[in-house]
């Protein structure tokens, strides 16, 4: 080309320049993007941080309710059984745990502890059975009371109003998900 | 096929040819020729003159020749050592300084021709010097009427070139050129088909124009030579001609006599304005006969009157063996392009210029917007520093930081900080955050990964508390029975005194997609003084379950007499309760 076999300092000076001009232009525009999204990264920064503060309070809570969690995670169903039974205001005392499992469904397993005093003929208050079976549920998320049977703890013919003792027996539920092959 | 055009401009005349085609084969397509009128701006007046001429023609870009007045030049014939042409470029002006003392040798032009060369030895030059400002007078001219010349010469090598392409010249002969201009005559003496010699005669055909009243400092005027005409009759004007003829006889005959020529002159062609006496008879014996056998001369083209004009054509074609090049130095043609490079040098610099601070206003921002420079260290070209720097943080890296100290507890301040007991990993990754380490995330992907962080937590606590569970729970029996107990002891006295002797509740499967009910069992006395009164309490217990939404159904039982008329009994009640229909507590 005539412009090149004529080289000259003004052409060199033209083609180098726009040549440096198309590689400065090309960085030009990325920064450009880059920081017109940053702008807009700044824009929503007060919205992702206060999520943030509020993820971090919900966890603490969340941390907090786990902490009074009686069954945590793989804990031992049978002595969180026994804990509530010998816990405040319940005086159960001791008890018998009956476990066993069922597949109510395809992928899904019942753990059973069916729970009866350890006295066959041990009898408790209205409140303390009531406190006992309230305590099981409340105190996990994870369980069911799925049984309950009580009765006065002599028996009665009807009409006769016996004394405000009584006898139980409860069968508390977890259900899972397993791992199906 | 290529397009040229050629332009003699003379003292008070022009001539315009343009041909069309190669240098071997080619027509002529346009051939004019003019008068130049007085006028304040020589220049002006010469554009304009050429302009009106080649109205409504279209004339080639850069294809244009320019043959002036050789007049205006002087010759010098030189002899140097050597035969290099770019030597001998270098040293011309230096040494036919001498031999022009007229003219400062800066402010001329000097081409040479070879008339003869010994390689490497020796060379005979014909050097002519043409005043730089009358020969931009003539340039300038045609620029304005729009037809810019690329290439300068004098009218005596494009005579050379017309002639030789008339097939005027041969090698075994010597001929000389005459071209008989307004104000000049120029003659070129050609033997065996080789430049000889040149000269001008500073006398010239045209005495038709009256003098101008004063001493002009036209450009176009050669003042050196000219003699100004008193205004004249047609008679005087032809006695005058008559006189030019005569001494143009005398001076072409001095110079047959003084020619050197191998070979014998053969004839003396005449060209340019037409002077009746100049070609009656020889001169020295040498026939004078017209120039012709140049393509488009006919009879109205007054005996080639256009010679010149044509050579100059011809030239830009390709054609001529003799290359004037009166355009150097300052006169130098420049196309377009090039009268534009140095603005364009500047601007394209300009341009880079302003792209580089833009470059460097937009990288500040994106330090100032992002993650900004968290190094203590100075640059390498902050040099007169020492010591640690502050980090300048840009506004996301500040963000990230309050949100940490939010979040995070703080033992040196004593604060407890949103989160009591942060995870390792959240702990982590807030050093690698904040010190900049996560290289693959900017700043705020880095905020969203704490957040995602978070989550991540906060999903495993709640399975861990069963807040969320692939699975579903079972139905609660305890709180199938509680609702049943709920409705009797909100009936209070429209349900009377009741007892209940057995409580049995157990939560069963629903069958073919339905829900998982409760199935609740009671064994109630209903006392009252009258069965039908107890009837009656039983009745509206019924009714009350089986009104709400989550009894799914109530089984009545038959009801017993109480021994004593004391009321009523029935075992084994069984409501189906749907606890998933019951009212949810709030909070």
């Amino acid at each position: 080309m005539k412009f090149l076999s004529d080289l000259n300092f003004p052409r060199v000076v033209i083609l180098g320049s726009l040549l440096a001009s198309a590689v400065t232009g090309y960085f030009v525009y990325v920064n450009k993007a880059r920081l017109t999204q940053l702008k807009q990264d700044v824009k929503n920064a007060p919205g992702v941080v206060r999520d943030i503060q509020m993820a971090a309070l919900e966890l603490e809570g969340l941390r907090e309710a786990a902490s009074r969690e009686g069954l945590k995670g793989e804990g031992d169903p049978e002595f969180y059984i026994r804990t509530i039974a010998q816990a405040e205001n319940v005086d159960i005392g001791q008890v018998e745990v009956f476990p066993s499992t069922s597949v109510p469904a395809r992928g899904v397993e019942d753990r059973r502890y069916k729970v009866k005093p350890a006295e066959k003929t041990s009898y408790f208050r209205r409140g303390s059975i009531a406190n006992f079976l309230y305590k099981l549920e409340a105190d996990s998320r994870r369980v069911r009371v799925t049984h309950v049977k009580i009765e006065p703890h002599e028996k009665l013919k009807p009409g006769q109003i016996g004394k405000d003792f009584w006898k139980f027996e409860a069968e508390i539920t977890s259900r899972q998900a397993v791992a199906t092959n | 096929m290529a397009k040229s055009c050629g332009i003699h401009i003379g003292q008070r005349r022009f001539e315009v040819v343009v041909l069309d085609g190669s240098a071997k084969k080619h027509k002529v397509v346009f051939q004019q020729s003019g008068d130049i009128p007085l006028g304040e701006d020589p220049i002006t007046s010469t554009a304009l003159a050429i302009k009106e001429a080649t109205k409504g023609k279209k004339f080639p870009g850069e294809n244009i020749g320019l043959a002036v007045d050789s007049g205006l030049a002087a010759y010098r014939t030189l002899s140097l050592p050597f035969d290099d042409h770019s030597k001998i470029e270098d040293v011309i002006k230096f040494e036919v300084e001498s031999q022009l003392p007229q003219w400062d040798i800066d402010d001329v032009i000097v081409d040479f021709l070879t008339l003869n060369s010994t390689p490497g030895v020796e060379s005979n030059l014909l050097v002519t010097a043409v005043p730089k400002d009358r020969l931009e007078a003539r340039i300038r001219a045609c620029e304005r009427a729009g037809l810019e010349p690329y290439e300068a010469e004098l009218d005596t090598t494009a005579l050379f070139n017309a002639a030789q392409q008339a097939g005027i010249l041969s090698d075994d002969g010597a001929q000389v050129l005459v071209h008989v201009g307004d104000a000049s005559t120029s003659v070129v003496v050609v033997d065996g088909g080789q430049l000889n010699a040149m000269r001008a005669i500073h006398t010239g055909a045209g005495v038709t124009a009256p003098a101008p009243a004063e001493p002009s400092d036209d450009l176009l005027d050669d003042d050196e030579h000219e003699e100004r005409e008193p205004a004249m009759n047609p008679a005087a004007i032809e006695q005058r001609r008559q006189e030019i003829a005569r001494r143009l006889r005398r001076e072409l005959g001095r110079t047959i006599s003084a020619a050197s020529t191998q070979n014998p002159i053969e004839a003396v062609y005449v060209t340019g304005l037409q002077l009746s006496g100049l070609m009656d008879e020889p001169i020295q014996e040498v026939p004078v006969r017209p120039f012709e056998g140049l393509p488009g001369a006919d009879a109205a083209d007054e005996g080639g009157a256009c010679a010149v004009a044509y050579g100059a054509a011809l030239r830009r074609l390709g054609g001529g063996v003799l290359k004037g090049t009166l355009r150097r130095e300052e006169l130098r043609y420049s196309g377009k392009f090039e009268r534009l490079e140095l603005p364009l040098a500047v601007l394209s610099l300009l341009l880079l210029t302003i792209l580089g601070v833009q470059l460097l206003i937009t990288k500040r921002e994106i330090g100032w917007r992002g993650e900004g420079s968290l190094s203590t260290e100075w640059p390498w070209y902050v040099f007169w520093e020492k010591g640690e720097r502050a980090p300048r943080k840009g506004d996301l890296q500040i963000w990230l930081e309050a949100s940490n100290a939010f979040m995070f507890p703080n033992p040196d301040d004593e604060y407890p900080g949103r989160l009591s007991a942060p995870s390792d990993e959240l702990v982590a990754y807030r050093k690698r955050a904040e010190a900049g380490l996560d290289e693959d995330r900017t700043k705020m992907e880095e905020l969203l990964n704490i957040r995602r962080l978070l989550a991540i937590d906060i999903d495993r606590l709640k399975r861990e508390l069963g807040q969320i569970s692939e699975v579903e729970q079972p139905q609660s029996a305890l709180e199938g029975l509680t609702l049943v107990l709920e409705v009797i002891d909100g009936l209070g006295e429209q349900v009377g005194r009741f007892g209940l002797r057995g409580m049995t509740a157990n939560t069963s499967q629903g069958r073919s997609g339905q829900n998982d009910y409760v199935l609740v069992k009671l064994d109630v006395d209903f006392f009252a003084n009258d069965d039908v009164v107890a009837t009656r309490h039983y009745n509206d217990l019924a009714n009350a379950l089986e009104a709400e939404r989550w009894c799914q159904d109530f089984e009545r039982k038959p009801t017993k007499p109480i021994e004593g008329g004391q009321g009523i009994y029935a075992d084994g009640i069984t409501i189906q309760v749907d606890v998933s229909k019951a009212p949810k507590e709030e909070g």
